[in-house]
């Protein structure tokens, strides 16, 4: 499967179908931007809430700085005429910082952490899978499939630990904590770990359960019946069919695992998107949340997309309306 | 045996005892229990029997095929002195593909949905001959050739869901062919097919044996395919052979009853059988634990005497030389001799017009059309597909009407706009005085009671989760009409009226099997007490024992309930036993409508005479008249665009005038219709051969 054959695949009707679905974006997004601005708004508390009695004056120039004492629909309306520009507005809550800073400056960590999370998940759930299926109803399809159960119901916080104990404390092959960047790859295998293995347990299952699918379809008999040798009847005529489930799921996962996620930031120490997501949302920071919802959705349309091409180039049978 | 082993220098297969168990969680499954023949060389055999007597079961245990934790094989399968049983895999996988290779029933899912054509036809040669990818380019295109593919180069880059049922299949058959096996081994390989399709395939494969001198295994539940392609029968019942002869003795003396009862419950379109047909009561044996002894048969068989239930036949050859499982040598003659007794024509001809009864229902000008697929944004929507095209039909009280055509003609669609599962664009469905197409929804639920339909797979059309009393008063509840114990009550009647017994009341549909699931379908169907049924290829997914017990069924139950009774179905000579007029469709339009006897004998549109010439009859002494048609994918884009008749482009007679004028309905005065220019001409015209041998491109 090269690059070719998607491009071969993306002429005519793909072609169009992925302008669609690039224009019908925006739309999406608008939309997501919108339900979340009021919603935010309309929750209780705000971003100057605080415990102690403020000076009125001094809140009623706050609120005023942040557009707070105009109507929503004028802030609604200045928000997205920023937004138009590239801009996402000052942080209610960091001090001289703009939103577009702070995800300038946690989102590459993220990405980073996310791309090595997700290739880690994809390759332990798709062997595991693989596996346990050409071993359908034996010892190691059962000891696979505990393994997948495990790790999708053990939580972050609990893998985490457990992964720094046993190799950073007891073998001492990893650091424990903290980040250096693409400098220093060690630091980062053991929080993509972590972050990795609820989602291989998650495609583990779902790649089996393809496969086995596929693997008692009449198709594969015929192949039997040709005479080719096991590997390139899993290979060739099982594989394609037997991965469409994983490759469904890896579009909403890879956004998932991109943007971010405060327990393995926190655990690890890695300057990433999630702790301002969550600490942000904590603070009524307004403009913060609404900075990283609006990355988090772009990076989800977007990673669909790609899942739904690819479903597309692995099985000829789609048609694209 | 003795004898068999000095013949072992001719014979390629020789299986000897094979034994094949299922285990189950209801026990130990015997669905192959000891079967022992070989075939020679060039040799064609079939092995005949209904579903579940195990014939699949043989056919995959020869290439190895069937392996698992549940299944256990025994018995020695010799194939050119190899014992294939004790091969060791890649010796196994050197064979299989190379020197016996497989066509299997279902082409749709038989070929790898993600694989082009031309890899899938390749392959087998790539692996077993080396072959270069340029080479076995070269070859796949010749065999594409050799099964009748138009454009084999382009054809390679192709998918197998953009080729038709036939291109399928004819596909499998190349990939089956790839290697020039010694075996080719055809496991139903038309079952799926069209009634033209199929015997375009059965004589690809024929032409390909003979040209090959290769030996086929046929397997298959029709004893129609079986008579012009097969030297040897093998029957099948119950995991055993019963009865094996050559084709034309079984066809005319069947031995054992089993053989006699199939051959005898195949409805024939060249005879209409006066009365019920002939069926095999109940069911085929349950091969879990049967280890009682006696004969698989003796509950079914109508010979039957004390000594069945007590003592087991083996397979033997008897005084005259037959051989067969039976303890008697039974003088059966044949189910088939009835052919000769012909309805006179003359009969048929003064069909009484006077006491013809009022319609009940009718159809004028209906048309239903599928939207093309088109964006919504960016208009290019695909033209609409005319399902159904400007069909007029009626249905008279107490009459049955046959409807017949190939898949895709929109037979189904037709059934289903009338009752108003599918909207109509234009037309009117009249039901005594109510145009269905405009009452609102509420009106047409109280119609509804009236017209009731049957579907085609018994199975799958009942709710799982239901018990069979559930389902069958499931109308009456929707209605209002009866509830709780009431409800019962009439389930237990109903299932009554179609011949269950009342213990299945608390049983779920998969605790039934296929003939007993279709009568639950029937008392559900009944349950509102219709005057119009509407069933939809009732039959076509059951053995045709089972076929027989549900037409007669439907035949009863119309003549005590006065039932209007329309029967849709692509097998015409189950539309011949129960019609009183039959109907033809071809792409959306009726061709040709007319009284059963009438179009049976008399045919006049030049696709009714092929789709009955494409009939394989079960018996070997009736030439087969075989019409080639071109399949409707295989005519060239340009030949079916255009103003013209249809059918043009498939049709041995087109002339300029079909291509450029659409024919209509032509009434010659009496009660048929024929949507023909020319008919008169083919039909009349002495000069002109009565069926072409074979046509080519014109």
């Amino acid at each position: 499967m090269g690059f070719r054959t998607i491009l071969r695949k993306l002429q005519g009707d793909q072609f169009r179908y992925v302008v669609i679905r690039l224009i019908q974006a925006p739309v999406v997004l608008l939309l997501l931007i919108t339900l979340s601005f009021f919603l935010m708004r309309f929750a209780p508390g705000g971003p100057f809430m605080l415990e102690q009695r403020t000076d009125p004056v001094i809140e009623q120039a706050i609120r005023a700085k942040y557009l707070l004492d105009k109507p929503l629909s004028y802030q609604y309306w200045s928000f997205v005429k920023d937004l138009l520009r590239g801009d996402l507005g000052p942080s209610f809550k960091h001090k001289n910082r703009t939103v577009n800073e702070i995800i300038a400056a946690t989102l590459p960590h993220s990405i980073y952490l996310g791309v090595i999370a997700t290739l880690l998940a994809a390759f332990l759930g798709i062997a595991a899978g693989l596996f346990s299926a050409i071993r359908h109803d034996t010892s190691v399809d059962y000891g696979l499939m505990a393994c997948a159960v495990i790790g999708i119901s053990l939580p972050t916080f609990v893998i985490g630990p457990l992964l720094q104990l046993s190799f950073s404390i007891y073998w001492q092959w990893f650091p424990l904590a903290g980040y250096e960047g693409m400098a220093k790859p060690s630091y980062i295998i053991l929080p993509a770990l972590s972050l990795a293995l609820p989602f291989a347990g998650r495609i583990a299952r779902l790649m089996r359960a393809g496969m086995l699918d596929v693997l008692n379809a009449d198709f594969v008999r015929t192949a039997r019946a040709k005479g080719l040798p096991e590997t390139i009847v899993i290979f060739r005529h099982t594989i394609r069919g037997g991965i469409l489930p994983v490759v469904s799921y890896l579009g909403p996962a890879i956004a998932q695992l991109v943007t971010g996620s405060l327990v393995v930031e926190k655990i690890f120490q890695i300057p990433g998107l999630g702790r301002e997501f969550v600490e942000g949302a904590l603070n009524r920071d307004y403009t913060l949340v609404m900075g990283t919802v609006i990355v988090y959705g772009a990076l989800i349309i977007l990673f669909n997309l790609l899942s739904d091409i690819m479903y597309g180039v692995l099985d000829p049978r789609v048609k694209y309306v | 045996m003795d004898s068999l082993s000095s013949m072992k220098d001719k014979s390629l297969l020789r299986v000897r005892g094979l034994h094949v168990n299922y285990r189950t969680e209801a026990g130990l499954l015997r669905a192959v229990n000891g079967v022992s023949f070989d075939i020679e060389r060039g040799e064609s055999v079939a092995i005949v029997g209904e579903s579940g007597c195990g014939k699949s079961s043989v056919a995959l245990s020869l290439l190895g095929l069937l392996s698992g934790r549940n299944i256990a094989i025994d018995g020695r399968i010799e194939f050119s002195g190899m014992d294939l049983r004790t091969l060791p895999r890649h010796r196994l996988q050197s064979i299989r593909g190379h020197k016996i290779a497989m066509v299997f029933q279902d082409p749709l899912t038989s070929l790898n949905p993600y694989l082009r054509v031309g890899t899938q036809i390749s392959e087998p040669m790539r692996y077993h001959l080396g072959f270069s990818k340029a080479e076995a380019r070269a070859h796949t295109i010749d065999l594409l050739h050799a099964v009748g593919i138009n454009d084999p180069a382009a054809s390679l880059k192709r998918f197998p869901h953009e080729f038709s049922g036939g291109m399928r299949q004819r596909t499998m058959i190349a990939a089956a062919l790839s290697c020039s096996p010694d075996l080719l081994v055809a496991d139903e390989p038309t079952t799926a097919l069209d009634v033209t399709v199929q015997a375009q395939i059965l004589d690809l494969i024929r032409r390909e044996r003979e040209r090959r001198e290769m030996s086929l295994i046929l397997i298959t539940h029709d004893l129609g395919v079986v008579a012009g392609l097969c030297d040897r029968v093998i029957v099948m019942y119950g995991g055993q052979v019963v009865e094996e002869s050559s084709a034309e003795q079984l066809y005319a003396e069947a031995c054992h009853p089993y053989t006699q009862s199939l051959l005898r419950a195949i409805p024939r379109y060249d005879f209409k059988h006066s009365g019920p047909l002939f069926s095999l009561d109940g069911q085929p044996p349950d091969l879990i634990e049967n280890l009682d002894g006696g004969c698989a048969f003796e509950p079914r068989c109508e010979f039957r005497k004390d000594k069945c239930v007590s003592e087991v036949p083996v397979l033997r050859l008897d005084s005259r030389g037959r051989k067969h499982r039976c303890l008697f040598e039974l003088d059966l003659g044949t189910g088939l001799n009835v052919t000769k007794c012909h309805v006179d024509e003359s009969s048929i001809l003064k069909a009484d017009l006077t006491d013809r009864p009022d319609a009940i229902l009718t159809v004028e000008g209906l048309e239903v059309s599928y939207d093309g697929s088109g964006g919504l944004w960016f208009g290019r929507r695909e033209p609409a597909v005319k399902a159904v095209n400007c069909v007029s039909l009626s249905l008279r009280k107490g009459e049955t009407l046959g409807l017949v055509g190939e898949s895709g003609c929109g037979k189904s669609t037709l059934a289903r706009a009338v009752v108003g599962l599918v909207g109509a664009q234009a037309g009117k469905v009249s039901f005594e005085g109510n145009d269905l197409l405009t009452l609102s929804t509420a009106a047409l639920r109280v119609v509804r009671r009236e017209i009731q339909l049957i579907f085609q797979d018994p199975r799958s059309s009942l709710n799982p989760r239901l018990k069979a009393w559930e389902l069958v008063s499931e109308p009456l509840v929707n209605f209002g009409l009866a509830k709780g114990a009431a409800a019962l009550r009439e389930a237990e009647r109903l299932m009554e009226l179609v011949g269950l017994d009342r213990s299945g009341l608390k049983r779920y549909p998969h605790e039934f099997s296929g003939g007993q699931c279709q009568r639950l379908g029937i008392a559900r169907a009944l349950a509102l007490n219709p005057k119009v049924l509407i069933c939809d290829e009732p039959v076509s997914s059951l053995d045709v024992s089972i076929q027989a017990q549900i037409l007669n069924l439907l035949m009863e139950l119309q003549a005590s309930f006065e039932l209007s009774l329309i029967f849709i179905s692509h097998d015409l000579s189950v539309v011949r036993q129960i019609s009183d007029r039959v109907a033809v469709m071809y792409q959306g339009r009726i061709v040709e409508s007319a009284d059963a006897e009438e179009i049976y004998q008399k045919p006049k549109h030049p696709y009714t005479r092929a789709l009955l010439s494409a009939i394989p009859i079960p018996d070997p002494t009736v030439p087969g008249i075989r019409c080639q048609l071109h399949s409707p994918e295989e005519t060239a884009v340009s030949d079916r665009s255009g103003d013209g008749c249809d059918f043009s482009p498939r049709c041995p007679w087109t002339r300029d005038r079909c291509r450029n004028e659409i024919p209509i309905l032509d009434h010659d005065g009496s009660e048929s219709q024929v949507a023909c220019f020319f008919w008169k001409q083919h039909t009349e015209d002495p000069t002109r051969p009565k069926y072409p041998e074979s046509i080519a491109h014109r």
